[in-house]
């Protein structure tokens, strides 16, 4: 067991938390929650000239190749600072998938632009069935959008829904049920290409960047999906593992901020004489959010260690995002608690989290539907 | 970063389990009943098997017969002891008196009884717990006065453990009265059979004897037996027993029960026919337990691997036991529950499933959130030391 950090990954934590500090501050977060592209294109070109959107690209499609691990750290800070900006959407799931299941075309056609930071490359895997609880994350097979294939086209008609950034997007990883096939399919879609496809925000409680998007007779050519006929349902899964994990280290940054804030407010808040900090009830509380952090963040940075392993880490992933959910989600509710009426305003930046918490917690698999991942590996 | 054993790891744990495979009887699923005589002649034929091996004191100094193993080492070991609910590992001994020892006995004291620890050759106790005196240690009154070569004691402990099997007691005891409490405790090592000492056995509230009340009336211990400056007990006393915190037991006996009832679940069969764990209640907090020991897992892994690199983990050692011995319990609770209206039933009763040793757990690890600083100090402890949260 080995709970340190190398050199590269403690230099992208420590540059991480001193980029994102300067310019991605709460003022900013607050901004691009009611913009309906969701994020700063300064910052958006400064991250790339970090290296960070080629972080996992493979070296010869002109990006730095590094581990799941290495992006675990960068994964943490961007969550503790609620940087708003399509990192895991593009850098990892989109990165990863293309780099994984691509072919060469593919791969040249996409991941170099990925890599400068020039394509964002999103998501769009969930579907209107998403509104009950177990059926975010795996379960999911893209039957909102359906693909009929004739001659060498596909022709994709539906309805996709919580795709992240959809209007800055350039390309849109749209998953289909296989009109006379039992395996899904995932295709790489050019916005551009996207026909009459209407894209509405859809005013989510952390910001209005993630949208609706209506496919009609949209046509994209054969060699647009992605993997082969009987690889969809492993794209699928890999793309909501590794949103999983991504979202777990996001919620472990935005949960340690939390604590952060926390501790500082009951520190200085002073009643009866003394900082409310210094009551046994109010320690009590902290003690037990510093404990759920604790267990739950070595949980992500398990599952993100295994999949830098080149693992597949189904029971790690179910665990850390079953574990962070619970955690981000009760941090915030007591961290409300502890700061009374002022935490309550919306001049506050507590609600911001909460607010991301909610929709992240949800995302790529809410706790219903890695519970039952769990259950299915555990062999009951 | 990396969350996987070292191959040497691997290969220890391997061969720790294949010594228990022959060690313990066949089919035993444990935990040890100290109070009964079979039960303790395996606790005692065991524990002299692991000593001859050397696992038990292995992170001791190779100076004192160990081998400098890092404390992820011992924790691997009782990792597996505990899963296995094996009796055998002596944490009085190896864990507390002996480092205590090594760090502040004499030359004389540690040649004395080092070894016998060692070889599992004695039975340590630990009496530190007053009926007035539990959370607030420090305001302990047993008390030893000065008469030329010895000290002469009077007073009380209780809760202690294993004091009816116990051969010796290392315990605090208030050497001066009339300065700040915490100034005026001093350690000593105390023979059982020495005049003057009554064991009383206490029965717990699961039916087991395993503690007892342990009164001193005009016992006389040797000078000698101080350990560490005299008053300067309270240091000596408790430094070390923030390590022991970070204790895998709580963790690997919550694994081991959740094993058992998955294994439970996916035979026994519910009103519809079905087995257990096809329902969504059952396959739910079976899942959701997993999480929560993995989790405190974790943290003891942390809190072992930043030992091994020389540092203090205050607190982690205290998220450790408080998350451990509280999902442990919890788990135990649950399990009740899962067996319906049969959780109830006593081990030895007609009918009981699991040997009733699930209900038998149960109400004995109502004790882990209370034993080895209860869960509310362990708070205090993560919030004052671990955030830097005032003092009241």
């Amino acid at each position: 067991m080995d709970f340190g950090l190398t050199e590269t990954q403690e230099l992208v934590r420590r540059s991480a938390r001193e980029f994102l500090a300067e310019r991605s501050k709460p003022a900013h977060v607050r901004a691009m929650a009611g913009d309906e592209r969701g994020y700063g294109e300064d910052l958006w070109r400064d991250v790339a000239g970090l290296g960070w959107t080629g972080l996992l690209v493979p070296e010869q499609y002109g990006g730095s190749g590094l581990s799941f691990a290495d992006m675990a750290v960068l994964l943490e800070e961007w969550g503790a600072s609620l940087t708003p900006g399509p990192l895991v959407e593009t850098a990892v799931l989109a990165a990863d998938a293309i780099a994984r299941f691509g072919d060469d075309r593919q791969k040249r056609e996409y991941l170099p632009k990925i890599a400068t930071g020039d394509l964002v490359a999103v998501p769009a895997i969930t579907d209107a069935q998403a509104q009950a609880p177990g059926s975010s994350g795996t379960g999911m097979t893209g039957t909102g959008v359906t693909a009929r294939g004739r001659g060498g086209a596909w022709r994709l008609n539906g309805q996709k829904m919580f795709v992240n950034y959809a209007l800055s997007a350039g390309a849109y990883l749209v998953s289909a049920r296989v009109e006379g096939a039992e395996e899904p399919a995932v295709f790489l879609v050019p916005s551009r290409g996207a026909g009459e496809s209407a894209i509405s925000p859809l005013h989510s409680a952390s910001g209005r960047s993630t949208c609706a998007m209506n496919l009609r007779d949209v046509m994209v050519p054969a060699v647009a999906r992605l993997g082969g006929e009987e690889d969809g349902g492993a794209v699928l899964a890999r793309l909501n593992t590794l949103g999983a994990v991504a979202r777990a280290l996001q919620m472990a940054g935005a949960a340690r901020r939390v604590l952060e804030i926390t501790v500082q407010y009951v520190s200085n808040r002073r009643q009866f004489g003394r900082p409310v900090g210094s009551f046994q009830a109010v320690q009590h509380k902290l003690a037990d959010m510093a404990l759920m952090l604790q267990g739950a963040r070595h949980t992500a940075y398990r599952a993100a260690w295994e999949l830098s392993e080149g693992r597949p880490a189904t029971r790690e992933t179910a665990v850390a995002k079953m574990a962070m959910n619970e955690a981000l989600s009760r941090i915030c509710s007591m961290a409300h608690q502890a700061h009374g009426a002022i935490g309550f305003t919306w001049e506050y930046d507590l609600h911001l989290y909460t607010r991301q918490a909610i929709s992240w917690r949800a995302e790529f698999g809410d706790t219903p539907s890695h519970r039952e991942a769990l259950a299915a590996e555990m062999g009951l | 970063m990396r969350f996987a054993f070292t191959p040497e790891e691997e290969a220890f744990r391997a061969e720790l389990s294949a010594f228990l495979d022959d060690a313990l009887p066949p089919g035993w699923t444990g935990p040890a009943d100290e109070s009964r005589e079979d039960h303790w002649a395996l606790t005692l034929r065991t524990r002299k098997e692991l000593a001859r091996r050397g696992w038990p004191t292995m992170s001791w100094p190779v100076e004192y017969g160990g081998r400098a193993s890092p404390p992820m080492m011992s924790l691997l070991f009782a990792e597996e002891i505990a899963y296995r609910r094996a009796p055998g590992n002596d944490r009085f001994g190896t864990r507390m008196i002996g480092p205590i020892l090594m760090a502040a006995g004499t030359e004389e004291q540690k040649r004395r009884h080092l070894p016998a620890i060692a070889r599992a050759e004695v039975q340590w106790c630990q009496g530190y717990s007053e009926p007035d005196a539990g959370s607030d240690l420090a305001s302990l009154r047993t008390r030893a006065v000065d008469d030329g070569d010895e000290l002469v004691v009077n007073g009380g402990k209780i809760w202690t453990s294993l004091a009816h099997r116990a051969d010796w007691m290392f315990m605090l005891v208030r050497t001066d009265p009339d300065v700040p409490k915490h100034k005026g405790i001093s350690m000593v090592l105390v023979n059982m059979k020495t005049p003057g000492i009554t064991v009383r056995p206490i029965i717990n509230a699961a039916g087991h004897h395993s503690f007892n009340q342990v009164l001193f009336d005009d016992v006389r211990v040797p000078k000698e037996n101080l350990v560490g400056a005299l008053n300067d007990g309270w240091r000596v006393g408790t430094a070390l027993l923030n390590f022991e915190r970070a204790n895998i037991d709580y963790i690997a006996w919550a694994q081991r029960t959740l094993d058992e009832l998955s294994d439970f679940a996916r035979t026994a069969t519910a009103r519809d026919g079905r087995p257990l764990s096809k329902d969504p209640d059952t396959r739910r907090r079976l899942a959701e337990f997993a999480v929560e020991i993995e989790q405190a897992r974790l943290i003891t892994y942390e809190a072992a691997w930043r030992q091994g690199r020389g540092e203090t983990p205050v607190a982690e050692a205290s998220m450790s036991k408080l998350m451990g011995s509280d999902v442990n319990l919890r788990v135990h609770e649950y399990g009740v529950e899962l067996l319906g209206m049969f959780g109830q039933l006593e081990p030895g009763s007609p009918h009981a499933r699991l040997e009733g040793r699930i209900l038998k757990l149960r109400l004995a690890y109502i004790s882990g959130p209370i034993l080895a600083g209860t869960n509310e100090i362990q708070r205090n402890i993560i919030a004052q030391r671990g955030l830097g949260l005032p003092r009241e």
